[in-house]
């Protein structure tokens, strides 16, 4: 058995050895974080643990005694993520769409550590989402334009 | 998933087939190896700072990559929270990958892992009152609790296709009472030591650069003598950074 905060929701909860956070979010219905590589080199299923980025296909369950987990649907209302949602979108930030969640969870990571990134600080916080579509120009371009703002305030 | 009392314990139920250290996670994880069973969970028993000794650094096995590059990215240090970026562009692998981990692994494409064999970092390790013991001597059987650093003039090169692939001939040395500890790494199998005088004699350098180079295979990336030849540049401009 097992306890932690899923986006501030207490669980309990007793699974079998070896289930990943990313199948066990997925049974959940958090489709948010997304099924990528299962072996952390894309960074699709991206969370939030105690403020940081991890991946989540990389942990156990069982490991996340005492864990605060947050993932994209827990994050609806918070004022970072909707001033990057909106500039993703301004900007034209998405394509395909798949890798958007963990570079959203990558850059709220980021920004709650530090509100005015730079370039390098972005590009280095999106080094471990993997994305086909954008070449990162357009998602740089629109986390600078919060940083820009001053992301978290 | 067991979640041992202490240390002593943890190495106890590790030697037990079937058995793997975890603390990280970003490795075993991954490759989920049909051959372990049981995890013994560590991390919350080590010790996860950085603090600064009279010699140099000691570092808690448990600490993480990016733990490396925030604390130690501008300084005297700054280049080992380099190596760890090097090693790891991930910043999602980096706030779970060990410093621990990374020795214990000893990849040989991890430029951290590259500077702490050049540094000849010592490791102290869990049981009774063991001596430390240095990285190039660490049989791979114990649990690493500390890992101490001397404060050497050292520095890094490395070769790849961009800069946050992995790099397929890297090189770490560091000055040791004017003499260079090499350590060479990349695509390979193992990492190959060495030690030239300072300054470097091109014909000793030569001679060390075919040994090391037989760690390589010719691939995609260049010929054996192509990585030979990289060695060589990157010994030479590290010997004259220090």
């Amino acid at each position: 058995m097992v306890e932690f905060l899923l986006n501030g929701e207490p669980l309990k909860v007793d699974v079998e050895p070896g289930t990943t956070l990313l199948e066990f979010l997925r049974e959940r219905g958090l489709f948010s974080v997304k099924h990528g590589c299962d072996h952390g080199e894309c960074g699709a299923c991206s969370v939030l643990m105690d403020d940081l980025a991890v991946n989540s296909c990389l942990l156990l369950v069982n490991s996340l005694d005492g864990r605060r987990i947050e993932t994209l649907e827990g994050l609806e209302g918070d004022k970072t993520l909707a001033k990057l949602q909106q500039e993703f979108l301004d900007t034209g930030a998405v394509q395909c769409g798949y890798c958007t969640p963990g570079m959203l969870i990558a850059l709220t990571a980021l920004l709650r550590q530090n509100s005015n990134p730079s370039e390098e600080q972005i590009r280095d916080a999106l080094a471990g989402v993997l994305c086909r579509c954008t070449g990162y120009v357009k998602p740089v371009e629109a986390a600078l334009k919060v940083s820009v703002r001053g992301g978290n305030r | 998933m067991v979640q041992p009392e202490s240390l002593k314990t943890a190495g106890t139920l590790v030697a037990k087939e079937g058995h793997a250290l975890l603390a990280g996670g970003t490795y075993l994880v991954s490759e989920k190896p049909a051959a372990v069973h049981t995890l013994v969970k560590i991390d919350t028993l080590l010790n996860a700072g950085i603090e600064t000794t009279k010699v140099g650094l000691e570092i808690g096995a448990a600490t993480t990559l990016q733990q490396l590059v925030d604390e130690l990215g501008e300084g005297n240090w700054a280049k080992l929270a380099e190596s760890a970026t090097a090693s790891c562009p991930s910043r999602q692998l980096r706030n779970r990958r060990t410093i621990g981990g990374e020795v214990a692994r000893g990849r040989a494409n991890s430029e951290l892992y590259l500077v702490l064999m050049a540094l000849n970092t010592e490791l102290d390790l869990a049981g009774d009152g063991e001596d430390p013991v240095s990285i190039r001597k660490w049989d791979g059987n114990s649990v690493i609790t500390d890992i101490r650093l001397k404060a050497l003039p050292f520095g890094f090169q490395r070769f790849a296709l961009l800069p946050s692939a992995p790099a397929f001939v890297a090189v770490a040395a560091a000055n040791r009472d004017n003499a260079l500890d090499i350590a060479v790494g990349g695509k390979a199998d193992e990492v190959h030591t060495g030690t030239l005088g300072l300054p470097v004699n091109e014909a000793d350098l030569s001679a060390f650069a075919v040994e090391a180079a037989s760690i390589f295979t010719e691939d995609h990336y260049g010929t054996v003598d192509y990585k030979r030849h990289l060695i060589q540049v990157a010994v030479n401009r590290i010997g004259s950074e220090l």
